[in-house]
């Protein structure tokens, strides 16, 4: 069952990977660059448990978070065009005074 | 051996939605469907198969990384979700299956532009592979 989950994920990872060419969009690819990343991580916990070496769960979470950070900062990249952006502080300008 | 079979199935489970999600994303037209199928990998998929590991390890380190490893996929992936569908949204990506059933009369405002909606239909993965690099570098200058 393991095998089947790691084939599953490895099957996933290429369909996202297509889409990830495909693409007509940054924003399609940008979905399918997180997508690939969260399979990796399903990936790594399958492939540990398949091998029997479960302490790549380390590797597992360090991954997750990086891949969330760097999904996150592209994205606010390509909204603002700029990374120092205060979106907080530029909505409500007229709020604060 | 009932430990096994549980955990047998929620990782069969788990790797049968990842499937499913697999296919939504090639298939699916539009970038704000696609997120659904990617929602899908995100949450039951990797729910399901954390679920079926922890069955099997039981309360140790190694079900702590994994109830840990779990919380954050299934938090931080709609987050992202939401962040793409924002920032499509900002940078005018119409959705092709806008529906607006509130009213007949507001019908004329909630077609889709049509303009937009030839580019992003869902090409043909032959033919396009190597017509949509080149297309990607104006897109993005556009944005």
């Amino acid at each position: 069952m393991y095998l089947f989950a790691t084939i599953a994920i490895l099957i996933a990872m290429c369909c996202a990977v297509a889409r990830a060419v495909v693409g007509p969009n940054i924003f399609d690819r940008m979905l399918a660059a997180n997508t690939i990343g969260s399979l990796a991580v399903l990936l790594l916990v399958c492939f540990g448990f398949l091998m029997g070496r479960p302490e790549w769960l380390d590797i597992a979470l360090t991954y997750g978070l990086l891949n969330t950070a760097a999904t996150l900062t592209v994205l606010k990249y390509y909204r603002h065009g700029d990374l120092s952006v205060d979106a907080d502080h530029e909505k409500g300008a007229d709020d604060a005074g | 051996m009932l430990v096994d079979l549980i955990s047998g199935l929620f990782i069969g489970a788990g790797g049968l939605f990842v499937l499913i999600g697999a296919l939504g994303i090639i298939r699916l037209p539009d970038v704000f469907s696609r997120m659904q199928s990617v929602s899908l990998i995100e949450t039951v998929g990797a729910g399901l198969l954390c679920m079926g590991f922890i069955v099997k390890v039981g309360f140790s380190l190694v079900g702590l990384k994994l109830i840990l490893l779990l919380t954050i996929i299934f938090f931080l992936g709609p987050v992202v979700t939401h962040a793409v569908a924002q920032a499509a949204l900002a940078a005018g990506v119409k959705p092709l299956l806008v529906h607006d059933r509130r009213s007949a009369a507001t019908k004329a405002d909630a077609q889709p532009v049509s303009a937009s909606v030839d580019k992003i239909k869902t090409p043909n993965v032959k033919a396009s592979v190597k017509k949509a690099l080149p297309k990607s570098g104006s897109k993005k200058a556009d944005i």
